[in-house]
């Protein structure tokens, strides 16, 4: 089956067949294809900038095919507004630096598309083995505006005005508009926002009508080592960016949680053993913080998905993941309202679930915030966590529970529900409860459940 | 609206780039200067060499992709 977000590309298509995604090459791209393997794969590859691949015996069915490739598999595709700050920059770096070594090559990458950018074990690959070109003499970098939009503005944005600010990316599914960057970030960012952000916007404010002239003049010509230089540059600013003094409400967790190590390691033996009952190929956490728990998930030899709301937590999981090498994924979600499908007749970016079944998820000390931080009925949760995946472990926080208490202290307790009766009925309604245990130190109750069918 | 953002993009590199290749050579020449004026600090200057051939590299790399396209011309 066709994938429906490559239905731009004219050198080739993404199909999904028995649920291993493979690549159709087609004949138009059969000469940058060729250069590619001969030139850029084996450096591109060995230095872990491009996912790996092998071509497949099969030809294409349709007509203008010339050759199937089976890339290595992406256990979860993410999106950019789903990436904490290190993975957008990381995610960067990757596109210019895959861009320059081309160049070296006589040939550019000529798309710069966040979207092309995956994290297999915790590291950026480009995924898309036809974005190369051969080099023009004297052209500039035709992706240089998309590189902008994609990455420049949001990194930029998030470093020098607020880390939520990629949030934007939800909304321009292209990147956010570069007059918009430019509006939002003034005058911070120095003289590498005054060139890719503000000149560039002005600039294409100023040239927004050319096509209306008749004649205008439509090429410009900029030397290779012009160019070269241009992305050296590029690189090196991207480097320099970082978050300064950010600092977010669960940042440090996990040195104010109302655990004492004792709990936290029965807690965490109680999770191991609950996980080995399932013994998952693939698992999301939701309301992973540092991944402490996720990891434990790890140990069947399978993949996992890190899920929390605060986009501090994933980047430090993000920076333990990427150089440890692990099979996990740290993503930024809001369980209240979770990544929906976007783009192109709502099928280009598709929503959590439509990515993945896992056969697992851990909610770990957040049953609290979703029903009383946020007002949702436990079996509205039930529900829609039943519908996610087979298996859950939970962890049920009662109303003694400090945290909780805390929670309360500022509203009006109308949840009389929320006690451990209430959520086994809830959750009950969806699910068929295998085991539970006490958290031994705490009054929090872990259960291992089975969603019905 | 008919918007031709894209043209805008072209162009902005030819400024970007000029500005680029400055900033190669001052990189270069900064070295050059800290290497001539700069107190020699036996245990910064292996971290110094290294960073001038470094730089002298790039440019040497740069100057080489010039002559290529010189010669393919």
């Amino acid at each position: 089956m066709k994938e429906f977000s490559s239905f731009r590309d004219p050198s080739g298509a993404v199909l999904v067949q028995d649920g291993v995604v493979v690549r159709q090459i087609n004949c138009c791209y059969q000469k940058q294809y060729e250069a590619l393997m001969e030139k850029l794969y084996g450096p591109l590859t060995a230095k872990g900038l491009l996912v790996c691949h092998k071509e497949l015996p099969a030809k294409p069915e349709e007509e203008n095919g010339f050759l199937m490739i089976q890339p290595e598999q992406i256990p979860y595709i993410s999106y950019p507004y789903e990436w904490s700050f290190g993975q957008l920059k990381d995610a960067a770096l990757t596109t210019l630096r895959i861009h320059r070594a081309a160049l070296d090559q006589n040939m550019i990458l000529k798309d710069a598309s966040a979207y092309n950018i995956q994290f297999l074990k915790g590291r950026p690959v480009l995924i898309d083995t036809l974005s190369f070109d051969f080099y023009q003499e004297g052209a500039p970098w035709i992706a240089y505006g998309q590189f902008c939009r994609h990455f420049m503005a949001p990194l930029m944005l998030m470093a020098y005005r607020d880390i939520r600010l990629n949030q934007l990316l939800r909304i321009y599914i292209d990147g956010i508009p570069i007059d918009l960057a430019d509006r939002l970030l003034g005058r911070k960012g120095g003289f590498a926002a005054l060139q890719h952000i503000h000149w560039h916007a002005q600039s294409s404010m100023k040239h927004a009508q050319d096509g209306k002239q008749p004649g205008a003049v439509r090429t410009v010509r900029i030397s290779k080592f012009s160019h070269m230089a241009m992305i050296d540059s590029m690189i090196r600013i991207v480097e320099k960016l970082q978050l300064k003094g950010v600092e977010t409400e669960w940042g440090d967790y996990y040195a104010h949680t109302n655990y004492t190590e004792d709990a936290a390691q029965s807690k965490e033996q109680l999770v191991a053993s609950f996980i080995n009952e399932v013994r998952p190929a693939t698992t999301w956490d939701f309301g992973a913080n540092d991944g402490r728990y996720t990891r434990l998930a790890l140990a069947h030899g399978g993949s996992a998905v890190a899920f929390d709301i605060d986009p501090i937590a994933v980047e430090r999981n993000y920076h333990a993941v990427n150089s440890a090498g692990e099979n996990l994924l740290p993503l930024l979600l809001d369980l209240t309202n979770p990544s929906p499908a976007i783009g192109f007749a709502n099928r280009e970016r598709r929503d959590i679930a439509g990515r993945q079944t896992p056969d697992l998820i851990l909610m770990l000390a957040v049953i609290h915030h979703l029903a009383i931080s946020n007002n949702l009925p436990m079996e509205k949760i039930g529900e829609w966590v039943a519908s996610l995946a087979k298996h859950l472990i939970i962890e049920f926080v009662p109303k003694e529970d400090s945290q909780v208490k805390t929670l309360l202290a500022t509203r009006d307790d109308i949840f009389p529900d929320y006690t451990e009766q209430g959520f086994e009925a809830a959750f009950s309604r969806h699910f068929e409860i295998l085991q539970k245990s006490r958290v031994s130190e705490t009054c929090r109750t872990l259960y291992l459940m089975r969603a019905k069918a | 609206m008919y918007l031709d953002p894209g043209f805008a993009s072209m162009l902005i590199q030819i400024i970007i780039a000029a500005f680029a290749v400055c900033g190669a050579y001052l990189f270069v020449f900064k070295n050059k200067v800290k290497s001539l004026f700069g107190r020699k600090n036996p245990e910064n200057a292996e971290q110094e060499a290294a960073a001038e051939a470094e730089a002298k590299a790039k440019v040497a790399a740069l100057k080489a992709a010039v002559r290529k396209e010189e010669e393919d011309k």
